[in-house]
């Protein structure tokens, strides 16, 4: 029985997602251990420019190159992916978790009655026993999943679950043709691409996340300052959500999104249960809070207890300096 | 027009939980509630039942006799008809089973539109959506935060894509899954409450919707649980010292530097 | 014996601590702050129906057995005991007489819309110079052609200030002390009904109480709240136990309110390098908190259950309001220990309880009358 590994390649504006990388690298390693191939799946239109950036990371690219698969739907892309899951067998199917992601797979899964573990953190593979890390309940609980009974298994990742290392390989790459078509009970009118937000939330590295104490939406300019120098993105409570300060689509929490970036920085967030469920998987966090009992220092790696309008401008500053000296 | 709702009764956020001397089991504080996403669905049915006549919003879930109460206050909120699935003795954390018991009632009940929220906030999973609607071959949209009625056989819908949103036009039957934002909940009136606590809701037997028991069970499930952990703390919070804010800044960008490296 | 709720009154409790949390609850700090009535949050809560609790469905009611009742009391003074006082007012003593006696325009006129929230009702029984002691009711009722003519100061009146309509106890006749006493329904409107004073209180902020003039006010006999003339302490007997019942409810969820905050605050505050609520000073502070709470429960529901029975229940009743309320004072006070300085500070919620639990000592009899009565009760005419 085949232990090969397909990668689901995720593309966004015309780029391959960083996920996908630390996929294909988390992929490679597994593949070594089995003994196996790693194949990156490449779905999209006119994606030949991308396949030179993914060969180190892969043993094998399966490329579909065709207009159908331009932009992402549910139908073509299970379609494709069901089609070239069948025809190579894989052992393990990894994707990421996001919203192209979370659309994907489990109606993948349930095409092939695969079994899909989600939202998952880490993953190992000794004596051909799958072992994923998933954490549930917000975070309170880390499970440990197997799957049994089944060939094959779905399982998709946060975004920055892994590092990247890219590799040595010159993946051979093999262009799939296949018939596709649309499914015409869903027509798509209009595609709005929201503003000019250079990272994905769940992607980024950094994230500045303002609370309630940050008083009012005209204060957030700073944390976008502040982003931009480390390349960043701006996070929001729920409280602040709430009171419309910012978009629900920079939520961080239970109720938003879960992010684990390598730098988290809390700027009069109180550390809510609701909100600490989405970023304490952070690998680094830093809390700015004017109340020495505020539940976030529970949660941080390093704390300064001031008010954030008298340390978010030398923050800036002394960031801004780092980067020129840089 | 017949909407289906399927919803979870999910541990409330703030509920205990701790991890049973096998490592394998969990205890939960009996704190529950409605899932946070599917209460979005419950109030989007309502409201699309205002715009088209003679709908029928039904609600069920697969669950454990605690969760009719879930489903009472979805009735209260304004549903018609509630459903308990009853999962006594099977258990199973593989959402491919809960997706093939809910599929078989809707196809059992009849449907138009199936709504459901775009995950559960327990196991967090987000997959029952896309893989009923596999099931029943319908299309799915995830995580919509609009949903207008065009006529009986078409909506339009507005969902999350990756960096913005997207319209578009769906053919009826649907399932779609509900995202916060797209609308305000309601808190149940009197009216809604007394209908709810007098509410006859039937529990079905998963094996009279054409799945066999032992294709229900833990040892059908294709996902095991092999053990829980508790995630490790962080150590103590170190907090920084200085005389000024610049004097703070300058130690933290250097503990981010040197200790934490990750600047 | 069966102490569990039935899976109805579980639901029904799910849905009131879930509106409690939703509506009310953040807005308690905000109402003990201003100390103004609510009215956005009056509207927009009792626009769900709530205010029928205890009246027949016929009526637009929830004909809530008295659990369900003391349910709700509890909950809703744990989310804002400044609103729960103006709420439950119109409830219970603000329409009882109303419901029982009032025909159908008077029962058009103030029960319904009383019971949509549309108009705010009021009890007046206490006075400058009586409150526990109905005895001594110096407002007087004097038959005045084919009606009654109301003279007299009341005190301490709960929506006072802001009622639609308030049913007003007055003697008909001073020398026959507590079987003189009656009831007497007064609009607002009626010439020479006003407010007075407004009492600026300690506790229960929100809550607009204070002082209703009758000077000269004329009703016609259909405003006479009974069946017969010197009635009024044994209609009040009747509501006695399910108002004393109520007041330890309402105590118990102050108390449970205070407790909660206490408990989050053990478990976050650090001190010496743990949470404090690793200290065993502090966990003993919780084991005889939640003791209390949980005897001060035994007695309330089970007070309310011999109540909903039909069995007698005057003792209990007075006994678990009084236990109650103890409770109540011991756990607020417990809770600011817990919180440290912290607690003395208006920024923080622990002396909003701390305030709001004495209130509870003096409604429904103060805990020496009620010990008098008690022991009175238990001893028997010697």
């Amino acid at each position: 029985m085949s232990k090969d590994i397909f990668v689901f390649i995720e593309c966004k504006e015309g780029s391959i997602r960083k996920t996908s990388f630390e996929l294909l690298s988390k992929g490679k390693e597994l593949a070594e251990k089995l003994s196996s191939e790693l194949y990156a799946v490449l779905l999209g239109f006119d994606t030949k420019s991308l396949i030179d950036e993914i060969k180190p990371f892969a043993h094998k690219i399966l490329s579909v190159d065709t207009e159908l698969l331009k932009d992402y739907r549910w139908d073509t892309y299970t379609d494709a992916m069901e089609y070239l899951i069948k025809k190579y067998s894989p052992y393990l199917v990894l994707g990421a978790s996001t919203i192209t992601g979370k659309d994907l797979f489990p109606r993948l899964a349930a095409r092939l009655d695969a079994p899909i573990v989600s939202d998952a953190i880490g993953i190992e593979v000794t004596d051909g026993e799958i072992k994923i890390k998933k954490p549930i309940y917000g975070g309170k609980i880390i499970s440990w999943v197997t799957t049994q009974n089944t060939p094959i298994s779905i399982v998709t990742f946060r975004p920055n679950s892994f590092s990247i290392v890219k590799g040595d390989t010159a993946a051979e790459v093999i262009d799939e043709r296949l018939e596709i078509s649309m499914d015409s009970r869903i027509n798509t009118n209009r595609i709005d691409k929201g503003g000019s937000k250079k990272v994905d939330l769940q992607e980024a590295d950094f994230i500045i996340c303002g609370g309630r104490g940050m008083k009012g939406p005209e204060n957030f300019n700073i944390l976008e300052e502040i982003a931009e120098i480390l390349g960043g993105r701006v996070g929001a409570s729920r409280a602040v959500v709430d009171s419309k300060w910012r978009d629900y689509e920079d939520q961080v929490g239970k109720s938003g999104k879960t992010v684990s970036p390598k730098l988290y920085i809390g700027c009069g967030v109180s550390g809510a249960l609701h909100h600490t469920m989405g970023m304490d998987t952070s690998k680094v966090i830093v809390a700015v809070n004017k109340d020495p009992n505020a539940l976030i220092f529970q949660y941080a790696d390093y704390g300064i207890v001031d008010d954030l309008f008298n340390i978010l401008p030398a923050l800036k500053d002394g960031l801004k300096n780092l980067k020129q000296e840089a | 027009m017949n909407i289906l709702v399927f919803i979870k009764q999910v541990a409330d956020t703030e509920a205990r939980i701790l991890i049973k001397g096998d490592n394998r089991s969990l205890e939960i504080e009996n704190k529950y509630n409605l899932n946070f996403f599917d209460e979005f669905a419950v109030e989007e049915a309502i409201r699309f039942k205002g715009k088209v006549k003679d709908s029928k919003i039904s609600v069920c879930t697969y669950g454990g006799k605690k969760a009719v109460e879930a489903l009472r206050t979805a009735i209260a909120m304004g549903a018609d008809q509630a459903y308990l699935i009853d999962n006594t003795d099977l258990d199973t954390d593989d959402p491919l089973i809960t997706a093939k018991i809910l599929a078989g009632f809707a196809k059992k009940e009849g449907f138009d539109l199936i709504l459901c929220g775009r995950q559960a906030i327990d196991d967090e999973n987000g997959n029952i959506g896309a893989m009923v609607a596999e099931f029943l071959k319908i299309p799915h949209v995830t995580a919509i935060t609009k949903l207008d009625v065009v006529d009986e056989k078409k909506i339009i819908v507005e969902n999350d894509i990756e960096g913005g949103k997207e319209t578009k036009e769906v053919q009826l039957p649907a399932l779609l899954t509900t995202q916060k934002g797209i609308n305000e909940p309601r808190v149940p009136l009197i009216t809604g409450v007394m209908k709810a606590m007098k509410a006859n809701i039937p529990v079905i037997d998963p094996v009279t919707l054409g799945l066999a028991k032992e294709s229900l069970d833990r040892n059908a499930s294709k996902i095991k649980i092999l053990s829980y952990e508790t995630p490790k703390g962080r150590p103590p919070v170190k907090i920084i010292d200085g005389e000024t804010p610049e004097e703070k800044v300058k130690k933290l960008i250097k503990l981010l530097r040197e200790e934490a490296k990750v600047l | 014996m069966d102490f569990a709720l039935t899976e109805q009154q579980e639901f029904f409790k799910k849905v009131i601590v879930d509106t409690v949390d939703k509506m009310v609850a953040p807005k308690a700090q905000e109402i003990d702050e201003k100390d103004e009535f609510p009215w956005e949050l009056w509207k927009e809560f009792t626009g769900l129906g709530y205010l029928g609790l205890r009246y027949p469905e016929e009526i637009g009611g929830m004909n809530a057995d008295k659990i369900m009742c003391m349910t709700f009391y509890e909950e809703i003074a744990r989310g804002s005991v400044g609103f729960a006082q103006s709420v439950i007012m119109n409830i219970l003593m603000g329409t009882y007489f109303i419901y029982r006696f009032g025909n159908d325009s008077i029962k058009e006129r103030c029960l319904y819309p009383a019971m949509r929230g549309e108009k705010i009702a009021t009890m007046c029984f206490t006075e400058d110079q009586s409150g526990s002691d109905l005895g001594a009711t110096r407002t007087t009722a004097v038959k005045d052609g084919n009606g009654w003519r109301i003279n007299g100061t009341k005190m301490w009146i709960t929506n006072g200030p802001i009622c639609d309509f308030c049913t007003v106890l007055a003697t008909t006749d001073p020398s026959k002390g507590l079987k003189g006493l009656n009831f007497f329904l007064v609009e607002k409107g009626t010439p020479g009904f006003s407010s007075g004073q407004v009492l600026n209180k300690l506790g229960c902020r929100g809550t607009v109480t204070g002082e209703l003039v009758f000077d000269n006010v004329w009703v016609p006999d259909e405003n006479f709240l009974g069946d017969e003339l010197g009635k009024g302490v044994i209609y009040v007997g009747d509501i006695l136990d399910e108002v004393r019942l109520m007041t330890g409810a309402m105590a118990l969820g102050i108390a449970k309110g205070a407790y909660n905050e206490g408990l989050e605050f053990a478990k976050k505050r650090v001190a010496f390098g743990q949470p404090i609520g690793n200290y065993q000073l502090i966990r003993e502070k919780f084991a005889d908190m939640d003791t209390l709470m949980n005897a001060a429960r035994l007695m309330i529901y089970h007070g309310a259950w011999m109540l909903e029975n039909g069995m007698d229940s005057r003792l209990i009743a007075a006994e678990a309001k009084m236990f109650a309320t103890e409770v109540c004072l011991k756990v607020v006070d417990e809770v600011t220990r817990i919180y440290g300085a912290n607690a003395f500070a208006y920024e923080y919620t622990p002396q909003r309880y701390f305030r709001d639990a004495r209130f509870l000592l003096y409604g429904g009899g103060t805990h020496e009358v009620l010990k008098d009565f008690i022991g009175r009760t238990i001893i028997g005419k010697l």
